[in-house]
């Protein structure tokens, strides 16, 4: 039976540091379409165009909390110098991964009743993977 | 004056006009309208092509089109299969100006849009001037 990967088998890397806590990540990787069709053709007809990827990741606010993380959304190099304009993530499933850098780009906070205190992190990749395993 | 011929690219967009003709309108008070016609053959018909996303190569060949045609009096000659590609066979002479005196010469510097590595779009502006009358 061929091996299948679920939930407990996730987690995520900040700048190579393990990210405490992590409920969810998703990556979406969106090529563009650019469209070549000619006044000769009755079909439209693409190209490839430039490449993109996106996500989000969700975080429960423990003691351990990811402050890291929250300090790089808000580039606050006051509170760590070594925050830099992207943060090098690292998407993991078992032994397989995604590594890129990416730009933070937003956070939110949820507190609410019955629930653990969560982040929720989205972030959008800046340049090629790194490097990546499937 | 000789012709040069386009490059085989179609176009993914085409506008044409036919021109006017070479009249002087004079109006009255009273609102009524006397033309003095000086000709009989229209002039600056126009034609703006746009090719979408094509090979940098491609582009290339447009802009060396362009210096064939303005580096000298020639103009530039558009087939059926090429500009006038998609067009009806009514339609064709028209866009080629194959029913007319006028001859295809740049109005204005192609105009070359890098969209990403090694793909442009090029936009082109032509005017159909008379010649040989």
């Amino acid at each position: 039976m061929a091996r299948y990967y679920a939930g407990q088998d996730g987690s995520v890397e900040l700048g190579g540091n393990a990210v405490a806590k992590v409920v969810q990540w998703s990556l979406a990787a969106n090529t563009d379409a650019l469209e070549v069709t000619t006044l000769s053709e009755d079909v439209r007809a693409f190209t490839a165009g430039l490449r993109t990827a996106s996500g989000s990741l969700t975080v429960l606010y423990y003691d351990d909390a990811p402050v890291n993380l929250l300090n790089q959304v808000n580039q606050d190099t006051d509170a760590d110098a070594a925050i830099t304009a992207t943060a090098r993530l690292k998407l993991k499933f078992d032994t397989k991964f995604f590594e890129f850098d990416a730009v933070l780009t937003g956070a939110e906070l949820s507190c609410v009743v019955g629930e653990v205190m969560r982040v929720n992190v989205s972030y959008t990749m800046s340049g090629d993977f790194v490097s990546k395993s499937l | 004056m000789a012709a040069v011929s386009f490059p085989a690219l179609v176009p993914s967009s085409r506008s044409y006009a036919p021109g006017i003709f070479p009249e002087q309108q004079f109006q009255s008070q009273n609102g009524a309208v006397i033309r003095v016609r000086y000709g009989n053959q229209r002039y600056s018909s126009s034609l703006s092509l746009t090719f979408a996303n094509i090979t940098d190569a491609n582009a290339a060949l447009i802009l060396q089109n362009f210096v064939d045609v303005m580096d000298d009096d020639n103009y530039a000659e558009f087939s059926a299969s090429n500009v006038a590609g998609g067009a009806s066979t009514e339609l064709v002479p028209w866009i080629r100006e194959t029913n007319s005196l006028l001859k295809w010469k740049y109005a204005s510097p192609p105009s070359v849009a890098s969209v990403k590595p090694g793909l442009s779009t090029v936009t082109c502006e032509f005017i159909g001037e008379l010649e040989g009358v």
